[in-house]
């Protein structure tokens, strides 16, 4: 009898990690929207001939829009972390994100109020809480130079939510 | 029999439990993801620009001689902008000197590429006056110009040349 309710016990438990694994899996979801195609010209050196590419380049403030949906509630806590999968991207090139709108949602959110550079390594830039949406971020794209050849550069800006 | 029993339950309830600690930092790290494309596209940049004209003057010769050949070397420079590999800058008169009189030029070179040390004469064809230009931008690169005549010149007041700068491949 004692040996049957042990296994029960066993049995619950086992039942049970899947169920919060499951949990888990049905937190935030994040959406990126926009792309910066940026064309750079002769017109864009800093003083003409003689002189090299102005030193960065900054999107309108709405260049990347951010949903987070799916929150179990507004008080749910998460964060969003960036990185970049270059696909053809030349070295001495950074990209920064700035956040440049709360966004609208029944919670909170805040950081990414400064220019942050982005490596291929994830670092937060937002932090939150409950669904948001339309939250508008800047980009800016700095060491652009004429030892760059001419060509088309592209790369991946890759938002992950976390639930916190 | 009960430590027995109590050990044959607690071996898979610690490995579960292993288990769900190692998931729950996964899931953490595991969240929902979104990218956009980030491009940018640099087209053929080369930019040349002249600065100064400068005025040479030749001193009317004394009887049966030629002038003495005046030169400048101060007054024009030049700023070059390349992402290019492989260019060069030619010079070349808009129009034939006029009879008896000769302009020749030299040119510094940006870092990285060859420039005319040794007075070229000019002419209305295209020649180079500063090879292996890669990759650069510099500014206030000296030019040197020399006006020389022979004994075919004839007086003049005020003539101008006009000389033009391209850079290209090559």
């Amino acid at each position: 009898m004692k040996r049957s309710r042990i296994k029960t016990a066993f049995i619950l438990i086992v039942l049970a990690i899947p169920s919060v694994r499951g949990a888990a899996r049905a937190g935030a979801s994040i959406d990126a929207s926009g792309s910066w195609p940026l064309s750079i010209s002769s017109a864009d050196l800093q003083s003409g001939a003689g002189s090299d590419l102005v030193p960065s380049f900054i999107s309108s403030p709405s260049q990347v829009t951010l949903t987070i949906s799916g929150t179990a509630s507004p008080s749910s806590s998460w964060r969003v972390d960036v990185q970049e999968s270059d696909i053809a991207w030349p070295g001495g090139v950074t990209l920064s994100v700035l956040r440049t709108s709360d966004g609208s949602g029944p919670g909170i959110i805040s950081g990414g109020c400064a220019f942050k550079p982005v490596s291929g390594i994830p670092s937060p830039i937002l932090y939150g809480q409950g669904d948001r949406s339309s939250i508008f971020l800047q980009l800016q794209l700095s060491g652009a130079s004429i030892k760059t050849s001419p060509s088309n550069y592209l790369t991946s800006l890759i938002f992950t939510v976390v639930d916190l | 029999m009960k430590t027995s029993t109590f050990f044959k339950i607690a071996a898979p309830v610690l490995a579960a439990g292993s288990l769900m600690l190692s998931g729950g930092p996964a899931m953490a790290d595991a969240g929902s993801s979104s990218s956009v494309l980030i491009s940018y596209s640099v087209p053929t940049i080369a930019e040349i620009a002249m600065t100064g004209s400068p005025t040479l003057t030749l001193l009317v010769p004394a009887a049966g001689a030629v002038s003495t050949a005046v030169s400048d070397t101060s007054t024009v420079t030049y700023a070059v902008t390349t992402n290019l590999t492989s260019q060069k800058i030619t010079a070349a008169l808009a129009s034939a000197m006029p009879t008896g009189l000769t302009l020749s030029i030299t040119a510094a070179a940006p870092t990285g590429a060859t420039g005319t040390t040794t007075a070229l004469a000019l002419t209305t064809t295209p020649q180079s006056i500063v090879t292996g230009i890669a990759n650069v931008n510099a500014s206030s690169l000296a030019m040197g110009l020399t006006l020389a005549s022979d004994a075919t010149a004839v007086p003049a007041t005020s003539p101008t040349a006009t000389v033009d700068f391209t850079i290209t491949s090559g």
